[in-house]
């Protein structure tokens, strides 16, 4: 098993914070720091030390696809993995989130009982996929 | 003395009387010479004006026969004499139209009917205005006619000549000018082009105005002139097709300088049976704007109305779970209350939504043949859980082997969760929901039967109304929303598909879906 994840999660939304932050702090017993905006997450990251990105897509200023593009840009986060969060559900704007790098994609409304144990899902799965790519199909 | 006198006398008288007699003999000859001669010259000078006047008329019987359609009918309007230039004009050859009645090859179109001119000609009253003649290849002709009737001594109608001139050049142009007139009011650009060589022949103002041309300006050029409006390799592509009599016309966007175009073309044949390219370029700027501001107003509302949503359903389902400490098992049943509500109110924005953008033709719909019968076996797994939940299980029926059609998988998909939803919520604990599909001579048939009550007859006919539900308060409560089946036959029509269904109370209903086969979709937006 791999260790638990670090996230880091930029929301713009203060309530849905909250609830993530007791989603994935309390219920999933994950470690969160989180940002407001891309902006501040691309300040704040280095000191996050994240395993991995929970970005919303539509924020004010940078969206979370030019926040993780700009993420992307730092040597150190240039693999870290990534999952969005939305309420653009469509197949369309999925397919382009994945192509815009997002190991999977959350959709709003969220169960925060659930989202932790759906985090950690993807991330094990990505971590299969890195130590023996065979197996991870 | 006096005898022979006498004698002398007497023979003298006689001689003089002689004399007289012949001199008033050959004054009557004379005279009567002078008559006849008089009456000789006036004869001929009759005669040459006789001929003179045969003359005149041989000429304006020729000039007629050579302008004008000429037709002789008797009494009864059979036709007895039919001249050149009316055989010709009409594609007849002159036998054929002897014999026959004029009515048959006349178009009465203005003058109320055959009948009424005819009587009136019967009368001996002359007769003219315009009139179509039909020509034996069915087109029409345009004429002025005059009808000279022509009586007998008694009064009858004896025979009656037709004299028509062909009136179609000054009618077509009267008629193209009215055309011409209209199209210059359109605030789309109209091009007519020849089909082979693409050679411009008409521009409508606004299309001369785009290209800033004069009329005499565009003689002589081609497409290839009007690029700036036109790729014309895209238009020879697209416009091929018309030639080929497959389709009637084609529509296309383009993006051109001044910005997104709709080119419609068509493929016209009115003048004389030449064909010729019709094409209309439509700015749509506004339109593809209005588009654009749409999918934004989609897109914003569907976030600001989930963001709220994602806030209340979370805090309710982190409350409700005791996450947070234990609550007072009455606050817990009315959280259950707004957490049941939440979620019906986040399946009504959906629902919403996906209406907005079925309508806007924003809905994602790639097209893909598939195998029916996987494809089905995958519905009832995805929604075996919620059959589970009301004890309602479902069974894949019919073809055993593949059933292939093309269709969008997220579509289809759509369609049979909201059909298989409905049936498990309005079937009898323990029964089972039934999905089949089946080959049809016509294509493919996705079929969903539960054993409910059936739907009531009146509320049958309006199954597919928004907002219409069979069992309203049934289903409210069960989180219908009143538009899954009209989303459901939306994206069924994107499929060129049909949803229909039977039912009988009591006994339970049938949604039907039929597929066109694979091959016979037409190309979907």
């Amino acid at each position: 098993m791999p260790k638990l994840p670090r996230i880091v999660h930029v929301e713009d939304d203060p309530d849905i914070r909250e609830i993530a932050l007791i989603a994935l702090e309390m219920v999933g017993g994950l470690q969160v720091v989180q940002f407001a905006s891309g902006r501040d997450a691309l300040e704040g990251v280095v000191a996050a030390q994240p395993d991995l990105f929970l970005l919303d897509v539509m924020m004010p200023g940078m969206n979370g696809e030019e926040t993780l593009s700009a993420l992307r840009q730092m040597p150190e986060f240039a693999q870290t993995p990534a999952i969005f969060m939305t309420a653009k559900a469509q197949a369309s704007d999925v397919r382009k989130f994945m192509d815009a790098g997002a190991l999977e994609v959350i959709v709003k409304p969220f169960d925060p009982m659930q989202l932790a144990a759906q985090i950690l899902a993807i991330w094990n799965k990505w971590h299969q996929a890195r130590v023996s790519p065979d197996l991870a199909g | 003395m006096a005898d022979a006198r006498a004698s002398l006398i007497a023979q003298l008288s006689t001689v003089t009387k002689g004399i007289g007699d012949r001199a008033f003999l050959l004054a009557v000859v004379v005279v009567l010479l002078l008559v006849i001669f008089v009456m000789f010259r006036a004869l001929q000078r009759r005669n040459e004006k006789l001929r003179l006047k045969d003359e005149e008329l041989e000429l304006y019987r020729g000039a007629m026969e050579a302008h004008a359609m000429v037709s002789i009918v008797d009494g009864d309007g059979v036709i007895s004499y039919v001249n050149g230039t009316l055989a010709r004009a009409t594609g007849y050859l002159g036998d054929e139209l002897i014999g026959r009645a004029f009515n048959e090859v006349l178009l009465d179109d203005k003058v109320g009917s055959f009948g009424a001119l005819w009587s009136k000609v019967q009368t001996g009253q002359m007769w003219a205005d315009e009139t179509r003649l039909r020509c034996k290849d069915g087109s029409t002709l345009w004429t002025k006619a005059t009808i000279v009737p022509l009586m007998d001594p008694s009064g009858k109608l004896a025979r009656a000549i037709w004299l028509r001139t062909d009136i179609r050049e000054s009618r077509l142009s009267q008629a193209d000018m009215q055309n011409r007139a209209m199209i210059d009011l359109l605030q789309d650009e109209v091009y007519v082009l020849t089909t082979d060589t693409l050679e411009l022949i008409y521009l409508n103002k606004r299309s001369l105005a785009a290209m800033g041309w004069t009329a005499q300006e565009m003689d002589g050029r081609g497409l290839a002139d009007i690029g700036s409006r036109f790729d014309v390799s895209m238009f020879r592509d697209r416009a091929s097709d018309l030639l080929s009599g497959e389709i009637d016309s084609v529509l296309y966007e383009d993006m051109i300088s001044t910005g997104p175009i709709e080119v419609s073309v068509q493929l016209d044949h009115s003048i004389e049976g030449v064909p010729r390219f019709v094409a209309m370029v439509r700015d749509i700027s506004e339109r593809k704007k209005a588009e654009r501001d749409k999918k934004e107003f989609v897109s914003t509302v569907s976030h600001e109305l989930r963001s709220p949503l994602t806030s209340i359903k979370g805090s309710l389902n982190l409350i409700s779970s005791g996450a947070l400490g234990a609550i007072p098992e009455r606050s817990a049943r009315l959280i259950q209350v707004a957490l049941s509500n939440v979620d019906r109110l986040v399946r009504l924005i959906n629902d919403l939504l996906d209406l907005e953008k079925l309508d806007a033709n924003m809905m994602d719909f790639t097209f893909e043949t598939i195998d029916l019968v996987a494809f089905a076996d995958e519905a009832v797994a995805a929604n075996a859980g919620y059959g589970h939940e009301y004890g309602v299980s479902l069974r894949r029926v019919g073809a055993s082997g593949p059933v292939y059609a093309k269709v969008s998988r997220d579509g289809m998909m759509q369609v049979l969760t909201n059909l298989l939803s409905n049936a498990v919520k309005f079937s009898p604990q323990g029964q089972a929901v039934d999905l089949g599909v089946e080959e049809t001579a016509e294509g493919a048939r996705l079929t969903v039967t539960d054993r409910g009550d059936g739907i009531p007859p009146e509320a049958q006919g309006t199954l597919f109304t928004r907002f219409v539900q069979a069992h309203t308060q049934v289903d409210a409560r069960r989180g219908g929303t009143g538009l899954g089946l009209s989303i459901a036959k939306s994206i069924m029509d994107k499929h060129e598909g049909k949803i229909t269904f039977t039912s009988e109370m009591g006994a339970g209903t049938t949604f039907i879906i039929d597929l066109p086969k694979a091959g016979n979709m037409r190309a979907v937006a």
